[in-house]
């Protein structure tokens, strides 16, 4: 993404979302509305990417796309649970294709793209709420 | 608890409410995408925007109209006022008017995009219009600017479920990204004729929809903008096929039952060929008249002859037909071949032949319609196409066409057209010894066999009868 369209503002004090996806559109767009309903938001373009953003800072919740280059979101979901300190935070995996083998990848929560923001919002705040109560 | 929404997103129809554009769309517009509206100035886009967004307004949903540099809101809504679909009421409530110019002015184009998604999640619009669309090229951001602007928006609108129609003052498909980064590009625009002006629009993609391709007529009336889906294009992609009866319908006029062995195919169309004063109307009426008669829904679509002037013409030869047209067995359709658009009268014709199961139709004549036809090299297409939806109406059609006063070749030139036919009755001024003789003579029938042989044809008072053969083949010696 170019620096003409920057990344908006963002709220200190809100839960961090780390938003995984190769596309810049898709990012831009979660950003501004995630960021407008009070979380931080991280941004990766690749599994790789989100793991080592996730090392800087862990993310409240993961929202990943599936198809990426370097590292897919299936992989990500499996390196995601195979590291115990990022184990216990929530993955929503998105795609706009098929994805087969659902039953080996991890996630908590998947939505076939595109996905209407209300919807996700709402699957991230229970998610959220889900997790701190089983704090 | 692992949630699997794994079903495939289906995008539904959004329905535009104006009349004919659903039909030239394919359905409609495809839901929660982007769409850009450009036409030059007064070619109807803001009109026709915001026409979409109040016939949605109506039916309970959000519309938000969002300018840049573009007419003022209060200029806006005083220009709406005028058209029937506008509701004072709904402004405020259920449409909203937002300024974003000094978004663009105060951040360029990511302050723009933050504060349209911001009003985004804040009012929940179904719909968004962009008014003054341009003036985010006007701002001069780099191609790669205004490309990841575009397809950020795209992403956003479809990410909050919010059809977004941008209007544009351009014209043409070049490869700009407010062009090719959007989900449907239409055009409206002018078509000069003569000292007339014409309003077309032309989809140049839609996204996901089986559209119409071409241009459509389009008129802008007091309930805004009606589009008139061209003929050619709904015969072609339609698909119907007519269907063949046996069945035989008579012109009530006495010898020509015989002539035709029994009259013409139900369903068909015959061209009444004829110079000027033969005889092709009152043949026609003939025909209407038996219709009635036997109860039947008929109508007359004409150009040169007003509705009484053809009910006096009709009754001078003792068809009365004032008692069908009051309990309205009988329509008549009359304009004189000026201003008339041809898909608006097609569209007519064909409305009233379906919802009144009309039966029996004359084309008085086929000349007017050529007449109003204005862009060039349509009109065979045309007729091809109006000819087959008759066929598919099953409605039985006598179209007149004039032949000139002189010329011993006159038919040729009209030959073609008459193609389109399946039966052709010529009626002419023969010489007989010196005396002008009415003529009649069958030169085809569909799926009938007929004497060929050229009659003598009387009008009298009572009406049109045909008489004996006439020996040999009569051509006048000097041109009539």
């Amino acid at each position: 993404m170019s620096d003409h369209i920057a990344q908006p503002d963002a709220k200190p004090d809100g839960k961090l979302v780390l938003l995984v996806d190769d596309e810049f559109d898709i990012l831009s767009t979660y950003t501004m509305l995630f960021e407008y309903s009070g979380y931080r938001v991280a941004t990766a373009a690749n599994g790789g990417q989100a793991l080592a953003a996730a090392a800087l800072e862990q993310p409240a919740i993961v929202v990943s796309d599936f198809m990426m280059p370097v590292m897919d979101g299936a992989d990500l979901c499996r390196a995601w649970r195979a590291d115990a300190g990022l184990r216990p935070i929530p993955f929503i995996l998105c795609s706009a294709g098929i994805v087969r083998d659902h039953a080996e990848i991890a996630y908590d929560s998947f939505f076939r793209k595109p996905v209407p923001i209300d919807k996700l919002l709402k699957e991230v705040q229970r998610l959220l709420l889900k997790g701190r109560r089983e704090e | 608890m692992t949630t699997r929404n794994n079903s495939v997103p289906r995008i539904p129809l959004l329905h535009t409410g104006v009349a004919g554009m659903d039909h030239i769309l394919g359905g409609g517009f495809p839901a929660h995408s982007l769409y850009l509206i450009q036409g030059l100035a007064g070619s109807g886009k803001t009109t026709l925007a915001c026409q979409i967004g109040f016939h949605h307004a109506h039916q309970g949903k959000k519309v938000l109209i969002l300018t840049l540099i573009a007419e003022t809101h209060d200029k806006m809504l005083n220009h709406l006022s005028s058209f029937s679909f506008f509701d004072e009421t709904l402004v405020g409530d259920r449409i909203l008017f937002i300024g974003a110019y000094p978004d663009l002015l105060k951040g360029g184009l990511r302050e723009l995009l933050k504060s349209i998604a911001a009003t985004l999640a804040e009012q929940r619009p179904d719909i968004m219009i962009i008014d003054g669309f341009r003036t985010v090229r006007d701002a001069r951001p780099s191609d790669l600017a205004l490309s990841e602007f575009m397809l950020s928006l795209n992403s956003l609108v479809s990410t909050m479920q919010c059809t977004t129609f941008l209007l544009s003052p351009t014209e043409g498909n070049v490869a700009d990204s407010e062009n090719t980064l959007v989900d449907g590009l239409i055009e409206l625009s002018q078509f000069e004729h003569g000292l007339q002006l014409i309003r077309e629009i032309k989809v140049f993609k839609l996204r996901g929809s089986k559209h119409l391709l071409g241009r459509h007529v389009v008129e802008v009336g007091e309930d805004g903008l009606v589009m008139y889906p061209r003929l050619e294009a709904i015969s072609s992609t339609s698909g119907a096929a007519p269907g063949i009866s046996r069945q035989r319908l008579g012109f009530g006029i006495q010898g020509i039952d015989d002539l035709t062995q029994g009259g013409i195919a139900k369903g068909s169309t015959t061209a009444l060929l004829g110079n000027p004063g033969v005889g092709k109307t009152l043949m026609g009426l003939h025909f209407i008249h038996e219709g009635l008669q036997r109860g039947e829904n008929c109508l007359i679509a004409g150009f040169y002859e007003s509705p009484s002037r053809l009910m006096e013409k009709a009754a001078s030869i003792g068809i009365e037909l004032q008692p069908y047209h009051d309990s309205g067995a009988l329509q008549i359709i009359w304009h004189p071949p000026l201003e008339i658009l041809i898909d608006r009268l097609a569209q007519q014709v064909l409305r009233n032949i379906k919802e009144r199961k009309v039966s029996r139709l004359m084309i008085d004549g086929i000349d007017g319609l050529r007449d109003i036809i204005v862009h060039d090299g349509r009109s065979r297409s045309f007729l091809a196409a109006f000819v087959n939806e008759l066929r598919c109406s099953n409605v039985t059609t006598f179209f007149t066409q004039e032949l000139p006063y002189f010329g011993q070749d006159q038919l040729h030139g009209d030959m073609s057209a008459s193609m389109l036919f399946e039966n052709i009755i010529l009626l002419r001024f023969v010489d007989v010894h010196g005396i002008n003789r009415r003529q009649i003579g069958v030169l085809k029938l569909r799926e009938n066999s007929y004497d060929a042989a050229n009659h003598i044809l009387v009008i009298n008072d009572s009406g049109m009868s045909v008489k004996a053969a006439v020996a040999g083949v009569v051509v006048p010696d000097i041109a009539l």
